[in-house]
């Protein structure tokens, strides 16, 4: 079972202007803004808690490094640790490396903002994956005065997981995912609230489709420093979960 | 199988839903790559904010004034002028000026709009804003000694050209590019209160410069800054009486800083002039919003280009100085010339021309225009003359205009002195064909005449010549009638 928790991991794209939302800071869909260029962003120890209905408890700490490398392009790395605590196991231990790079298209004007991502999730650590996987990502965001959307739709490419033991179910890394946040902005508070719903197809065999809403809140707490929290639900599949999140997030500018 | 068929689904309806949103925006959308980038990483970031907070935090609040103003603008044309002029500038000054944001602003998320409408021109002004708060930084950081700051400055400035597609010219620019224009003065004739109080930002954004840079102890630097920021707020009472009349020039509030990195005060005061200019594109109702990003990208260039409307570095220092620094708001440090005064080169040289009055026995008092007076002459004459809100100084008389707008965007302004020989002052360094001092060069939006009668001079700017000819004839001297 514990082969599959780098599957669980939640992607995060790191981004410190609270009004630019990434991957998992602190929902799951998000913008098609990059980290500035020269910029570098420290995610250092974002966490992630879900209880499912089995009593399972994970905890995942995400930290990573995002850098503006070319203009409108960042490059991330992240190494996310997990901890599995279930009624008969658990068990702490690196679950993978993330690299993921975000390109974005155009600035928005009249027309939306849309971008590119790619990410590699590498089989490593204790808890890793057994294969590779590869996702790619398309991304929209559309500003009007009374808010921001972004649409998401990725797919990954990988092995199915097959293995019928496993319980866990509900996998982040899923086959496809579509879905919407909507962002309320409070500009004079420099503070966002966000909603979300997405759909996604877990990438084990046989599961079904798995429906989730979740909502957040990004706060600017000084020029470099941003703060995010979130609550979620997974409304339908085999691993119904509620989670939590809370990460922070600081920039520095590259140093030449 | 059957999820890779979802798949599709979804990302078609994906793709439909951006189709759709593209498909019904203005026919005049444009593909932008402009792009963000980090301030230059170095020891002295953020020092300003550490070491002067409460100027700092100013700066915070600036940002919202001129989102405000550009969205408002973009997306409330007719608005009413109080829309503006009374509850932003109440809200800015009695309540975000009083009590600033913590952390700079997003200003995305206020100009909505006009962030989208140009993009480019708002990575030019957040460049720029960089290189302003950096070059705070590195005076602000008291490790640094003056040979050091110069040399980090120097390459806040090399870090700054970098970005050429947004970087604004260190070349000065003459005042074509601001006043010249079909647009220019649109903004601040509809909204001198607001005006006012972007050109009072102006000043202090440049004017704490001079204490940072002047004083010799960090003491007499946090005592300059305090001074520099009282006397900012002492601008904003009374409004717009004690604001600058005339947009603040670097050399003129900042001289030891022009002084010192004359490229970087010139790179602020081209800066200013395109916030102005934009506004003026933004308010000019006869520019429609379908070309609005059109002439603003094309004053951006402007701005950014070392060849349109260039001048040389003794002519912009000769300007700052010729304009009067007590119209810009007075000096930042040293000795207060009262913020609003006019200089004196602008003074009114009142009761010169007294021959006007030769050979009169008694010294009965001529009969006077007034406003009154005049609007009811244009009312009998059938000419429909609609006030327009009140400007700062005119551009070559000493007194303000009271404006009115005639028929077909037309204009007349009339000039009303207490006799009629401060009239004639003014008056006689005219070229009156031109309407214009004889070396000054001046582009009308349309054909300028010149009326003159006793304490009376009406400049009406028309291409109707019969309704020049009605202006004219409704305002026969008051002795012809």
């Amino acid at each position: 079972m514990l082969m599959l928790v780098s599957l669980l991991v939640p992607p995060a794209r790191a981004q410190t202007d609270y009004y630019n939302t990434s991957a998992g800071r602190p929902l799951r869909i998000e913008d098609a803004s990059p980290v500035e260029y020269r910029g570098v962003e420290l995610d250092l120890a974002p966490v992630r808690w879900e209880k499912s209905r089995d009593a399972a408890n994970r905890w995942f700490l995400h930290p990573e490094v995002a850098v503006g490398v070319f203009p409108r392009t960042q490059l991330q790395i992240g190494v996310p640790v997990a901890l599995v605590d279930e009624r008969s196991s658990s068990a702490t231990g690196v679950s993978g490396i993330e690299i993921s790079a975000l390109h974005a298209l155009n600035a928005e004007t009249s027309i939306p903002a849309l971008a590119l991502a790619a990410e590699l999730m590498l089989p490593v650590g204790a808890l890793g994956a057994e294969a590779t996987y590869g996702t790619v990502k398309a991304i929209m965001t559309r500003t009007l005065r009374a808010a921001r959307i972004h649409a998401n739709a990725q797919v990954t490419l990988g092995p199915t997981v097959r293995d019928l033991e496993v319980n866990v179910g509900g996998l982040d890394v899923s086959r496809w995912l579509a879905g919407v946040a909507i962002d309320r902005t409070f500009p004079l508070r420099s503070f966002l609230l966000s909603v979300e719903s997405f759909v996604e197809q877990p990438i084990r065999d046989g599961s079904t489709l798995e429906w989730n809403a979740g909502a957040g809140a990004r706060v600017q707490l000084a020029p470099r420093w941003a703060l995010d929290g979130g609550v979620g639900r997974r409304l339908t599949g085999d691993d119904q979960v509620w989670y939590v999140t809370l990460g922070s997030a600081y920039a520095v500018g590259l140093p030449w | 199988m059957v999820t890779l068929m979802s798949l599709r689904r979804q990302l078609t309806a994906l793709m439909a839903l951006g189709a759709l949103h593209v498909a019904s925006s203005p026919a005049d959308a444009q593909w932008s790559t402009t792009h963000e980038q980090f301030y230059r990483q170095a020891s002295h970031n953020w020092q300003f904010r550490r070491n002067y907070p409460a100027a700092d935090r100013l700066f915070n609040a600036f940002d919202y004034g001129h989102a405000i103003l550009y969205e408002t603008l973009l997306t409330a044309p007719a608005a009413p002028v109080s829309r503006l002029e009374q509850q932003e500038y109440d809200f800015i000054t009695g309540r975000l000026l009083v009590k600033p944001p913590r952390v700079p602003l997003e200003e995305s998320a206020i100009e909505v709009e006009y962030a989208k409408l140009v993009p480019e021109a708002k990575q030019m002004f957040d460049w720029a804003h960089l290189l302003h708060r950096q070059v705070y930084d590195v005076w602000a950081d008291e490790r640094l000694t003056p040979t050091e700051k110069d040399a980090e400055v120097q390459r806040l400035l090399r870090y700054y050209r970098s970005r050429r597609d947004v970087a604004f010219s260190s070349k000065p620019k003459d005042m074509d590019l601001m006043e010249g224009q079909p647009y220019s003065l649109a903004f601040r004739r509809r909204y001198p209160k607001f005006n006012g109080l972007i050109w009072a930002y102006h000043w202090l954004q440049v004017g704490l410069y001079e204490p940072l840079v002047t004083a010799q102890t960090r003491e007499a630097r946090q005592a300059g800054v305090t001074e520099a920021v009282a006397r900012f707020r002492a601008m904003l009472e009374q409004p717009p009486s004690r604001m600058p009349k005339v947009m603040p020039m670097t050399a003129a509030i900042a001289p030891e800083f022009s002084r010192r990195y004359p490229e970087v005060a010139i790179i602020f005061d081209n800066l200013h002039s395109m916030h102005d200019v934009i506004s003026d594109v933004l308010a000019d109702t006869t520019v429609p919003r379908s070309r609005k990003r059109a002439e603003i990208l094309v004053a951006a260039r402007r701005y950014r280009d070392d060849t349109t409307s260039v001048m040389t570095v003794a002519e912009w220092q000769s300007m700052a100085v010729s304009m009067g620094i007590g119209q810009m708001g007075g000096p930042s440090v040293g000795a207060r010339q009262p913020a609003g005064q006019p200089a004196a080169s602008a003074t009114p040289n009142a009761g010169v021309d007294h021959t006007s009055h030769a050979g009169h026995t008694m010294p009965a008092q001529p009969p006077l225009w007034s406003a009154e007076l005049v609007e009811q002459r244009l009312r009998d004459a059938g000419i429909a003359a609609r006030p327009l809100p009140p400007t700062g100084p005119h551009i070559f008389m000493s007194i303000p205009a009271r404006s009115y707008e005639l028929a077909e965007g037309d204009e007349l302004q009339l000039f009303l002195y207490p006799d009629s020989a401060a009239r004639g002052a003014d008056t006689r360094k005219l070229d009156i064909d031109r309407v214009a001092p004889p070396n000054m060069m001046i582009k009308w939006r349309a054909q300028p005449s010149m009326i003159i009668d006793g304490n009376l001079a009406v400049i009406v700017i028309t291409n109707d010549e019969a309704r020049r000819q009605r202006v004219r004839d409704a305002l026969v001297p008051l002795g012809g009638r």
